[in-house]
């Protein structure tokens, strides 16, 4: 598999987007606070999130009405010790790929916590909120 | 508590309620009176998890895989009660599950993967400490680490 490299013609300051399934927000989640480092987990593939230049709140929670979203800087990524790599699909042009350090680029454990760190929530829906 | 030499795999397995597999046999049913109400809502919560469909996470993750199920069971009811009052079970992406204990400024996530690897963070502060593998399914490991969360006292007021 060819090495990946930072895609640098993404900025620094540039916004990445990714949703959040309600089943990973607890009831003492809260929106004040950076979102849980599992947000940026999975022990099996790349982490996938949206450039928000290219893309749109709307879009990135399309089909997705109950979801959540966290934003971070790609700069944030970086300061992590990962790269960002533009992975563009046909029904997606905005999607990016957050590549650990790890040979198969799956984040460790400390790098989700770190870009969580960094991580504010946009939206923030919880389940376990009642309105009245 | 029991012995700090237990390991996962001598730990009885709930194999059972969170498929779609024939009745349980009684070799597979649980002894749930003899669990603590923190064992039984971990259980539930794990159950529960477990049901979730193919692309839970909106990201085409995998269901729980049945590895990661087994092993979790076998955490909270290999751990006992007293080690499970401050601890919350969410899911992550890729089939595996994650338990997080939180104490004040101090925090402990336990990783157990699709495959059945198991990883743990420490933080304090939300900053990362420490991080790496339970080696063997040793209880013992993971008793040390969850002692080292709960420990933790609150700084003293600046005079």
């Amino acid at each position: 598999m060819p090495e990946q490299v930072d895609d640098l013609s993404i900025g620094h300051d540039e916004i990445l987007w990714r949703r959040v399934t309600p089943d990973k927000i607890l009831p003492t989640t809260r929106s004040d606070i950076p979102p849980p480092s599992n947000v940026f987990r999975s022990n099996a593939v790349k982490i996938s999130v949206n450039r928000a230049i290219l893309s749109s709140v709307e879009a990135t929670l399309k089909d997705y009405p109950d979801n959540s979203l966290v934003a971070v800087t790609a700069g944030a990524v970086r300061d992590a010790g990962c790269i960002v790599v533009s992975d563009p699909k046909e029904d997606n042009p905005a999607h990016v790929l957050i590549i650990g350090k790890r040979p198969d680029g799956i984040l460790t454990k400390g790098e989700c916590r770190n870009i969580a760190n960094s991580a504010s929530w946009v939206i923030f829906r919880s389940p376990h909120v009642v309105d009245i | 508590m029991t012995s700090g030499s237990q390991q996962w795999e001598s730990v009885e397995l709930p194999v059972t309620v969170f498929d779609d597999r024939p009745a349980p046999q009684w070799s597979d049913v649980f002894p749930v009176p003899s669990l603590s109400v923190q064992q039984k809502e971990l259980i539930v919560r794990i159950a529960e998890l477990a049901k979730l469909p193919h692309d839970w996470d909106s990201y085409d993750s995998p269901p729980i895989s049945t590895t990661a199920t087994a092993i979790a069971f076998s955490v909270v009811t290999g751990l006992g009660p007293d080690f499970l009052s401050k601890v919350s079970v969410v899911p992550v992406s890729g089939g595996g599950l994650q338990f997080e204990w939180e104490v004040l400024s101090r925090h402990l996530e336990l990783e157990i993967s699709s495959t059945g690897a198991v990883e743990y963070l420490k933080s304090e502060g939300n900053i990362p400490l420490a991080e790496g593998t339970i080696e063997d399914g040793s209880f013992s490991q993971l008793r040390s680490l969850i002692m080292w969360t709960v420990s933790d006292q609150p700084e003293e007021e600046a005079a």
